[in-house]
């Protein structure tokens, strides 16, 4: 019993920072009708942020994740500004932000393997290892702090888009950007608000996925799960992005522990295909559109 | 029409990618001919004249971006270093060298149309790597057709010997074979450790570490040990919580991980440490991942991990070494490593082989390496190819890692 209560505990952990990572996607996704693929990429760049405010500025732990937070919210608005606005602007195809998404991706990712040097660094704060041990049980204080952080962050986040006038914004821009911009609402306003809100998501789960594992310029690929993730829970929609997380943390878990490791990767992307094809929205999507 | 137009364009943009890419190391070679030109002037008076205009081309199939790029980088600039010396002291038979290096790491068929690149674009006179089994098997017909030797640092069986059990006859291993590095560990641990238990961890993606797995099941149960548990991960995972979970309740005394890189063997042993059975279970590793940076990255968690090398970090040959490239390459923010090591001592064999030869042809090339009855590697030791073309020499150093350092318990060979 013990034995699959810390396999649960573990799929929470993972599934807690797929969450996080999923929820960016599905912000903008909600808003934009498109997935900004160069999210990885800004998870990267605020974990690099928050070691690198260690490393020099001796900064404190909160402050170095805030720092991460900041420098993945200030990434995330210069690739709107220089790249996804100027291309709407354009009425660019869906389809050719996301291409430039991934370009973006792979231009930063080998800009930091250049810049950065392409080895492994550990996290320079133990902190996040900590053990508390419950009944045998062991989970990680990173794994309480990502848990808890995530559900301030979209606590934070419901109350920021339900009850404020932003947030009536961006709700209005979600239904149609040009009647809202027509409307009065300034629209480029809006999209900064919500391409720094997902960067500051992607810096806080970048900040406890490099504290939890390692720091490295490859560590985005991570957000290709969170991808997926916000798929199967309905791609545009918050609290579904959080189960689609956790969902998939569960179960690439169980089976990697019931199963096995071998055959995590298919049998969890089985799943999520029977999913789609039963409910091609997710599990909580609003409506059918275009998912890429 | 408007189909046609698209179609044209298409072709135009993946034609121009093509022209960027080859311009890209066309831009390499340069760099690669500057150098040489610098390292001439420098030692202009040892050099006497080198021949500058007839380089010698010596290619390398470098594993050099994405997330292990560092496999790759530090070798290229430590291969770089060592030609740049040889420049400086006169090149071979009087002639400057170079290095064209091209990068494989996008997928297995990169290293095909690399290999492809260096013999009929850039005529190289010999090819060093690749440092993966998964790149190198398919590479032996290609450079035997074109008669270019070839020199992988890799492990696997395959890459040298065909289906069929013939020696590929252009293709020279220059790092040991994974079933001998998996026969030492089993033995070094049943005869001299005690062990009796061990669960085993592969990844399941790369052809080199499920051989090392095999081997070392079959030799250790041979022995008489037990296997409690085998558990698998693909590249670039980092979690491993739960088959840390599954391993733990199989109680083995250690866990055998031949890793191909070092990031997945710090986050096991981190995880490990983390649910507290790091006391317990302890990590049996191979020359794969036994870099200095594993050390810092993992910090203690490694501690009280064997590891099976063909070289040792420590030892008088390489420590210094280490040190040095580290002064030099401080941008590079990586240690020298093994594979980088391997790989110089094939750019060692090479020169060998061209001066006794006097010649660049791939025949001579070829038979001065079969001939040879020993070279002296920087590294440390004599080191020539047998008849599958294995490098005999290389001895096994067992090393410890205590308070986040590898000490070395010896050199151990199995008695066979």
């Amino acid at each position: 019993m013990t034995v699959f209560i810390q396999q649960i505990i573990t799929g929470l952990s993972i599934g807690s920072i797929y969450a996080l990572l999923a929820v960016g996607y599905a912000l903008i996704y909600s808003i934009f009708n498109f997935s900004n693929f160069a999210f990885g990429v800004i998870m990267m760049v605020g974990t690099f942020g928050a070691v690198y405010a260690i490393n020099w500025a001796g900064a404190p732990l909160p402050i170095a994740i805030l720092a991460g937070m900041l420098v993945a919210a200030a990434i995330s608005l210069v690739v709107e500004v220089s790249t996804y606005r100027p291309m709407r602007r354009k009425n660019a195809p869906r389809l050719y932000l996301m291409i430039a998404g991934i370009g973006i991706n792979m231009f930063i990712e080998n800009l930091a393997i250049q810049t950065l040097g392409s080895s492994v660094k550990p996290f320079p704060s133990d902190w996040g290892r900590e053990i508390l041990n419950v009944g045998g049980v062991s989970i990680a204080f990173a794994d309480l702090l990502s848990g808890g952080l995530s559900l301030v962050m979209l606590a934070c986040l419901w109350l920021f888009i339900y009850r404020t006038k932003t947030g009536l914004g961006i709700r209005a821009s979600s239904y149609d950007v040009n009647t809202t911009g027509l409307m009065g609402v300034n629209v480029d306003m809006v999209s900064l608000v919500v391409f720094a809100i997902s960067g500051l998501t992607a810096g806080l789960s970048g900040v406890f996925y490099g504290m939890k594992y390692t720091v490295y310029p490859s560590m985005g690929i991570v957000s290709n799960k969170a991808f997926v993730a916000a798929v199967i829970g309905g791609l545009g929609s918050l609290p579904g992005a959080v189960l689609g997380g956790i969902l998939l943390g569960l179960l690439e878990t169980m089976v990697s522990a019931y199963v096995s490791s071998l055959l995590r990767d298919m049998i969890a992307y089985l799943v999520m295909i029977v999913i789609l094809v039963f409910i091609p929205n997710g599990i909580m999507g609003k409506s059918v559109k275009e998912k890429l | 029409m408007k189909k046609l137009i698209s179609l044209v364009l298409a072709l135009v943009m993946a034609l121009s990618l093509v022209a960027c890419s080859s311009t890209n190391n066309q831009a390499n070679n340069g760099n690669a001919s500057n150098n040489g030109g610098n390292a001439s002037d420098d030692g202009g008076d040892a050099a006497g004249q080198l021949d500058t205009d007839n380089p010698i081309k010596i290619g390398y199939l470098a594993w050099a971006s994405g997330a292990d790029a560092y496999m790759g980088l530090v070798a290229i600039a430590a291969l770089e270093d060592r030609i740049e010396e040889i420049n400086a002291n006169g090149g071979l038979l009087g002639r400057e060298v170079q290095l064209i290096w091209y990068d494989i790491s996008a997928d297995f068929s990169e290293s095909v149309n690399a290999t492809n690149k260096l013999i009929n674009q850039d005529q190289v006179d010999a090819i060093i790597g690749p440092d993966g089994s998964p790149f190198a098997i398919t590479l032996g017909s290609i450079v035997e057709e074109a008669q270019v030797p070839l020199l992988p640092n890799c492990g696997n069986a395959e890459v040298t010997i065909n289906d069929d059990g013939s020696t590929k006859p252009y293709v020279f291993r220059v790092a040991p074979q994974n079933a001998l590095t998996s026969i030492t560990m089993a033995h070094y641990a049943y005869n001299e450790m005690g062990v009796r238990t061990v669960a085993t961890l592969s990844e399941s993606t790369n052809i080199s570490t499920v051989e090392a797995v095999d081997e070392f099941v079959k030799e250790f149960e041979a022995l008489g040990g037990e296997i409690v548990a085998q558990e698998s991960y693909m590249l670039n995972d980092t979690e491993f919580r739960a088959q840390i979970t599954t391993i733990a309740q199989a109680e083995p005394e250690y866990v055998y991980m031949p890793a191909a890189a070092y990031k997945e063997v710090c986050n096991f042993a981190i995880q490990l440490s983390d649910m507290g059975y790091s006391d317990s279970i302890k990590i049996l590793g191979t020359d794969g991942w036994y870099n200095p940076d594993a050390l810092a990255v993992a910090g203690d968690a490694l501690d009280g991990c064997v590891v099976v090398s063909a070289l040792d970090m420590n030892s008088e040959n390489i420590a210094p070494m280490v040190e040095e490239f580290a002064e030099k390459h401080a941008d590079l923010n990586a240690s020298l490593h093994l594979y980088a090591l391997y790989a110089v001592n094939a750019l060692q064999f090479l020169e060998y082989a061209i001066t006794t030869a006097g010649s660049t042809d791939g025949p001579a090339i070829k038979q001065a390496l079969e001939e040879t009855t020993g070279v002296e590697m920087i590294t440390g030791g004599s080191w020539y190819f047998d008849e599958h073309h294995d490098p005999v020499g290389p001895e096994f150093t067992i090393l410890s890692i205590e308070g986040g350092e590898a000490v070395s318990l010896g050199v151990y060979s199995v008695e066979q």
